[in-house]
């Protein structure tokens, strides 16, 4: 209990509760000191980007955009899927071939396939978001359980614990570490939160593996939308040799990493489960640049799920760079994908995750050529 | 200067604007810091060292109109103590912590400190839950002795704005101290 009577004397009250001594006066100076080297520092880097919203611009873009694709369709120079087959089926390895549109249709040798068992956090947010207005890039949200998301037998969960690594190695909040500790919840102490503008992390699985699938959340304890979420898989540190980008929202090229053709979508407890059709890789890097919140950049957890590559079948190569609109492939060696057709039209997410929906789905078999 | 003034000023590359900035905040982050960690004075500075540098590396993308500088900062610091608990592995701050942190009192009666700690555990856990402009202005009026027409020049708002904050404030603290009270632990 608290000292009795003592709230009629407002002020002795804070003084002896909450007034702590004062701080060192060599603290007082030293901190003063590092700020201001910390602010000539970043003074002399280029300014950070406003924090993006949907706007006309990037309306503008997909205008842009759709008049690409239908010149290019008309030349016959690229072939596309409407519909993504993560999204439109729940997605994984299709019996024979291994999946994508990017696949090279390699055939796989017969294998039991399983639902991948994703361990989902406490739903924060249920329902339609209202602060952010549709778009032709924005996924609908909707409030459907994920249909089961099929890998191969042996698949496991393997970026739990695995060093991260930064283009922010000073977060604001939290470590790096919370992004493979297993923790999913959107609590003090789970996220990390990264500065303005373009930021990414990177997860070094210790060895080439092969990667069936990707899960990715991002802060959801509030309905926002991050954009410019690509990612890439390499087989260095430095994301030069064998890049490929399994994961592509940018549909402007806002951050330089090519025109991407997945949408954008609001986060929420699910995660964003993402196919990445089994190739071979080590190291994951996750790019994102701000937020319709707050333009920062959180992560709560990555998941990588897959298999060490000695255990794996036999994964397609890289795929070609294909050819997009002019100036849209970006550094880094990225393998930038042209496809604008999902600008057309929003696509439904009939995603969904749940354990209860995993354990209901019967286990299919690979048989080659069955569809 | 008010806060949006100093945020547009030290995005605009003014040095004395941060440092302004960082007078102004220091005390009310510090008595922040050093409630929520039991006066561990090492820990605070920590705290304290990491809000600031995290703040000057994140102020150019601040909206200076976009809200309380004051409950930024807290916000920050916030995390900064969740992360410090979590890497000392707990998670509550203890009676007992806070018992043992306790400065020397004049009386040693062991009653007196004991109460001495409650009542700081129980101020410090109120302060916390009051918004961030309530917070503020108690203790620039109570700790720091700034009149009202100082911190309106601080917040960019009026004196009768900030009378009526204040009011809110004590009316909020007081409140929740007397149901601190009533309530067993």
């Amino acid at each position: 209990m608290c000292a009795k009577d003592a709230s009629d004397n407002l002020s002795a009250l804070l003084k002896h509760g909450y007034g702590a001594r004062p701080p060192r006066e060599e603290f007082v100076r030293d901190l003063a000191e590092r700020m201001r080297m910390a602010y000539d520092e970043q003074r002399k880097t280029p300014a950070a980007p406003e924090p993006r919203r949907l706007s006309v611009l990037r309306w503008s873009w997909v205008a842009v955009a759709t008049a690409a694709t239908v010149v290019l369709l008309a030349a016959g120079g690229i072939t596309w899927t409407l519909t993504h087959p993560a999204i439109e089926t729940g997605g994984g390895v299709t019996p024979g071939v291994l999946p994508g549109p990017e696949s090279t249709g390699t055939p796989v040798p017969e294998e039991q396939l399983v639902p991948l068992d994703i361990k989902l956090p406490r739903a924060q947010i249920i329902g339609t978001p209202k602060n952010v207005p549709p778009a032709p890039t924005l996924e609908k949200h909707v409030d459907k359980n994920r249909p089961p998301f099929m890998v191969p037998a042996g698949t496991t969960l393997l970026s739990k614990g695995k060093k991260v690594t930064s283009s922010d190695m000073a977060p604001i909040i939290g470590d790096l570490n919370l992004i493979t500790d297993g923790d999913k919840e959107t609590t003090d102490g789970s996220f990390v939160e990264l500065g303005f503008g373009k930021q990414w992390v990177q997860i070094d699985l210790g060895e080439p593996a092969a990667l069936y699938a990707l899960v990715v959340w991002h802060f959801h304890g509030e309905m926002c939308v991050y954009h410019d979420v690509v990612i890439q898989v390499a087989d260095d540190p430095d994301f030069i040799e064998n890049v490929r980008t399994v994961y592509n929202n940018d549909f402007d090229n806002s951050s330089g990493l090519g025109v991407g053709k997945d949408l954008e979508y609001f986060e929420d407890y699910r995660g964003r489960l993402i196919d990445a059709k089994g190739i071979t890789g080590r190291y994951v890097r996750l790019y994102s640049n701000g937020n319709t919140s707050d333009g920062q950049n959180h992560y709560i957890e990555v998941e990588v799920y897959g298999k060490p590559a000695k255990a794996a079948p036999a994964a397609p190569k890289a795929p070609a760079p294909a050819k997009g609109p002019k100036g849209a492939t970006g550094p880094e060696g990225t393998t930038c994908t042209t496809t604008t057709s999902a600008y057309l039209a929003p696509r439904e997410y009939t995603g969904g995750d749940t354990r209860e929906a995993l354990v209901a789905a019967p286990p299919p078999v690979y048989s080659p050529g069955a569809k | 200067m008010s806060d949006a003034d100093l945020v547009r000023a030290i995005q605009a590359g003014d040095a004395t604007a941060l440092e302004a900035l960082y007078q102004q905040y220091l005390p009310s982050v510090w008595r922040y810091a050093f409630a929520q960690l039991s006066g561990n004075g090492p820990s605070a500075e920590d705290v304290v060292s990491e809000t600031f540098l995290a703040a000057v590396r994140q102020i150019g993308g601040l909206a200076p109109e976009g809200g309380s500088v004051g409950g930024w900062l807290i916000g920050i610091a916030r995390h900064k103590v969740q992360d410090i608990r979590r890497k000392a592995g707990r998670m509550r701050t203890t009676l007992e912590e806070n018992f043992s942190a306790a400065p020397p009192s004049k009386e040693d009666d062991p009653r007196t400190l004991l109460e001495a700690a409650e009542t700081r555990q129980c101020v410090g856990e109120i302060m916390d839950g009051l918004p961030d402009e309530e917070r503020t202005v108690l203790e620039w009026k109570y700790l720091d002795g700034l009149s009202v027409r100082e911190i309106a020049g601080r917040l960019g708002r009026s004196e009768k704005a900030v009378e009526a904050s204040l009011y809110r404030a004590r009316q909020a603290f007081r409140a929740a101290f007397e149901r601190a009270q009533r309530a067993p632990r």
